[in-house]
């Protein structure tokens, strides 16, 4: 069942002009469609400055469209703290959202008891849940944001965020701070709080390979528009355009002998105040030709599809390798089933 | 071909730099804190040397030494840098500033904090090529446009009169790795240069490096936390934990065969390295506070095949075949502990 539609989304930011005081317009999010399901991961990728934070922000109504409609459970979406207690939102730095006033109990307390969910009295006993949800000893209740590591803090902001059972939260950014370890410990847990509560994830990233492992479907965006989409498994198997073809290829691999064969992307993203006409990919695509600067092409918003015009004649894909050698995939089952066999399992944080 | 040269490399010539037995400890309101212990590795022109470990094991603390950039509060406690057979020990801050940019030269982790933000690019650079080159001020112009051209940033000419703020993230790196790589350093420490980067900035960035190194010769201690990126630009592997090295290996056999468990954690956090559809495989809790340093094998709170022996008896790093070392009283781990599974 669809939780989100996004229909036709365009946002502009004015700029005070240059030299002659004249205003210009950046189109960050430029015509976006989007769904997302009931208990589904989708991710948006995409490089810096392509507007994914601006459309995680939209989503939670942190910041309005100019333009397109927002559908919430098939309604237009409500605003304000309605719209918080459904859709939450976790950054990348959780310093930045974190009282460091507040004990992490007081922390976890504060949204439950703002949106009227626990009266004071029960509090304390909803916070021990929430820790537990998010893989925090209760003791840690009575510390204070910067007696934390960045894994716990980023726990405690999760916590935050399921405080209000909200229907969806959108992690923008919101483990790539994080040493890798720590990355796979809150990604596991978010996997594991979506089979337990069936919340959708709209999982905002850099991190290819991560986006890969835990997301149903993926929105590759580039320059304020999306350019491919579709089922995870799908898109990084046969990914179609050419952007996410480079970006895959961009995406170091840690197996041996990986180096260099990279379908390299020529120069950076364009700046969004002067946008090649036709396809904004056009300027670092190989593929281009005089069709791409005349006119944009179209996305089908069903199944695996991209926005490409030569989307059919381009040449097939050759994916790299990916299968560790013998004795490393031997090593790891071993380090695998030690850490099953632990008691307590070594998955719970320690500290 | 890239593994025959180094071998050679690595069979005939005398290292280029050689940290030795390095111990640095920091003295802290709560104790003191040993940020690096007994840690010894060398590298050899030409060769790429990745150091790899999570945040707080001690990998800046490695480069600002090797670099003599220690800050004040650092006690190097033991241990020796030898640079072309030199002991480094001997040199006052003068002569050790004398070598920063000639014989070595750094990419440090803040791009934002490497470069003054009020000077233009250009006039940066200057300042740097006159620090050791006595030369006309056009001449050093001229220089450094050509340096930044050398990084493939579009219309160099234009970018030298840039303020940093006026340039990308991606832009910005390349200004700070042609300063340091203006004076061709025989040895050039990169502290993270690509992980605030995209993929594909990336992508170029790590290219830039390897070509230039390959061209000057130069040898490079790579600082990264990503074993995706160690797998892309190593010749040989240091593995840090906690400021100690528990593995170090060439970087064909660390990915063919991790000899410590910590090493595996590490990559069995990679996404890449874990069956889809099932939870990835992290490494438990966090690194641990320095100034309360667990007992034993300092890995045995966090490590799944630790025994009752592990913490009381601190492995040492022991020499397995083909120039690996691993720290832990298992290595070799398929044939120690294979037949518990
Ligand atoms: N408040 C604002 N005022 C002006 N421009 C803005 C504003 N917010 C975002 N932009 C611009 O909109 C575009 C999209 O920005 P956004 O932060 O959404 O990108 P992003 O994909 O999240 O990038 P990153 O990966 O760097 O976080 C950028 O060009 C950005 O400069
Ligand atoms: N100036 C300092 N004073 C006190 N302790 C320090 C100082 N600099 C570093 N440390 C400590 O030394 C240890 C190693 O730090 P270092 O910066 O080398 O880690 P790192 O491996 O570079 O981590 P990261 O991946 O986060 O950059 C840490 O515990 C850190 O807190
Ligand atoms: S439409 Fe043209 S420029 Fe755009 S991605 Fe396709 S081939 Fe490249
Ligand atoms: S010595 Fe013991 S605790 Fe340390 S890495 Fe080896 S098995 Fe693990
Ligand atoms: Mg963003
Ligand atoms: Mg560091």
């Amino acid at each position: 069942m669809t939780l989100l539609t996004l229909t036709q989304i365009t946002r502009d930011f004015h700029l005070r002009g240059g030299l002659f005081g004249g205003r210009r317009v950046l189109r960050a999010l430029d015509g976006i469609d989007l769904e997302i399901a009931r208990g589904e991961t989708l991710s948006l990728v995409g490089e810096s400055g392509c507007g994914k934070s601006t459309l995680g922000r939209i989503v939670a109504g942190l910041q309005s469209p100019s333009s397109g409609e927002i559908l919430i459970n098939g309604k237009p979406a409500l605003r304000g703290k309605a719209r918080a207690r459904q859709i939450q939102i976790v950054f990348q730095d959780p310093f930045g959202s974190l009282n460091p006033k507040m004990s992490v109990g007081a922390l976890i307390a504060e949204p439950a008891t703002l949106h009227g969910l626990v009266s004071r009295r029960d509090a304390p006993q909803r916070v021990q849940e929430l820790m537990r949800l998010v893989g925090l000893r209760g003791a840690l209740a009575e510390r204070f944001p910067h007696e934390l590591s960045g894994g716990q803090r980023q726990r405690v902001a999760l916590a935050r965020a399921l405080a209000t059972e909200p229907e969806l939260i959108v992690c923008d950014e919101a483990v790539s701070a994080l040493d890798v370890s720590v990355q796979a410990q809150i990604a596991n847990l978010l996997q594991d709080i979506q089979k337990k509560t069936g919340i959708s994830l709209l999982f905002i990233s850099h991190g290819l390979s991560l986006v890969r492992h835990i997301s149903h479907r993926v929105a590759v965006m580039y320059l304020g528009r999306i350019v491919e989409q579709g089922e995870a498994e799908q898109v990084f198997a046969n990914p179609l355009h050419p952007y996410t073809r480079a970006l895959i290829s961009a995406t170091p691999e840690p197996l041996p002998g990986t180096g260099g064969n990279r379908l390299e992307l020529e120069g950076e993203i364009p700046s969004p105040l002067a946008l090649p006409s036709g396809c904004t990919f056009r300027s670092r695509c190989p593929h281009a030709t005089e069709r791409c600067a005349a006119a944009q092409p179209p996305l089908e918003t069903t199944g695996h599809a991209a926005a490409c015009w030569h989307v059919d004649s381009l040449p097939e894909y050759a994916p790299r390798q990916t299968t560790p050698p013998e004795r490393m995939r031997a090593a790891l089952d071993l380090y695998r089933s030690a850490a099953a066999r632990r008691t307590p399992p070594l998955e719970e944080t320690i500290n | 071909m890239k593994q025959m040269t180094i071998s050679k490399q690595a069979g005939v010539a005398a290292p280029l730099f050689s940290v030795e037995n390095l111990s640095v400890s920091f003295a802290t309101d709560s104790g003191p804190l040993l940020a690096l212990d007994d840690v010894n590795l060398s590298i050899h022109p030409g060769e790429t040397l990745a150091v790899v470990g999570e945040s707080g094991s001690g990998k800046s603390v490695l480069s600002l030494a090797i670099m003599g950039l220690l800050p004040p509060t650092a006690t190097v406690k033991a241990g020796h840098l030898r640079y072309d057979g030199r002991d480094l020990a001997g040199l006052d801050k003068t002569a050790r500033r004398g070598m920063r940019g000639k014989d070595m030269a750094m990419i440090f982790q803040e791009p934002s904090t490497a470069l003054n933000p009020v000077k233009r690019i250009g006039d940066q650079l200057v300042e740097a090529i006159l620090l050791h080159d006595a030369m006309p001020k056009a001449k050093a112009k001229a220089r450094a446009v050509e340096a930044l051209a050398a990084t493939g940033i579009p219309s160099p000419e234009v970018r030298a009169r840039a303020f940093p703020h006026e340039l990308s993230g991606g832009m910005r790196q390349r200004a700070l790795i042609a300063m340091a790589l203006i004076h061709r350093p025989r040895l050039l420490i990169a502290d993270e240069p690509t992980t605030a980067l995209d993929v594909t900035v990336q992508a170029q960035i790590l290219d830039l490096i390897r070509d230039l190194g390959r061209e000057t010769g130069t040898a490079t201690i790579f600082i990264t936390h990503d074993m995706g990126v160690v797998a892309e630009m190593a010749d040989r592997v240091a593995v840090l934990y906690a400021g100690r090295m528990v593995e170090t290996a060439r970087a064909s056999d660390l990915f063919t065969s991790p000899e410590h468990p910590y090493t595996l954690g590490l990559l069995g956090s990679m996404p890449q390295l874990n069956q889809r559809g099932e939870p990835m495989l992290p490494i438990s809790g966090t690194v641990p506070d320095l100034r309360r340093m667990p007992s034993g094998c300092h890995f045995h709170p966090r490590c799944p095949f630790a025994q009752e022996r592990c913490a009381e008896e601190r492995p040492g790093l022991r020499a397995l075949d083909r120039g690996r070392r691993s720290a832990c009283h298992f290595a070799p781990l398929l044939e120690t502990l294979g037949g518990q599974a």
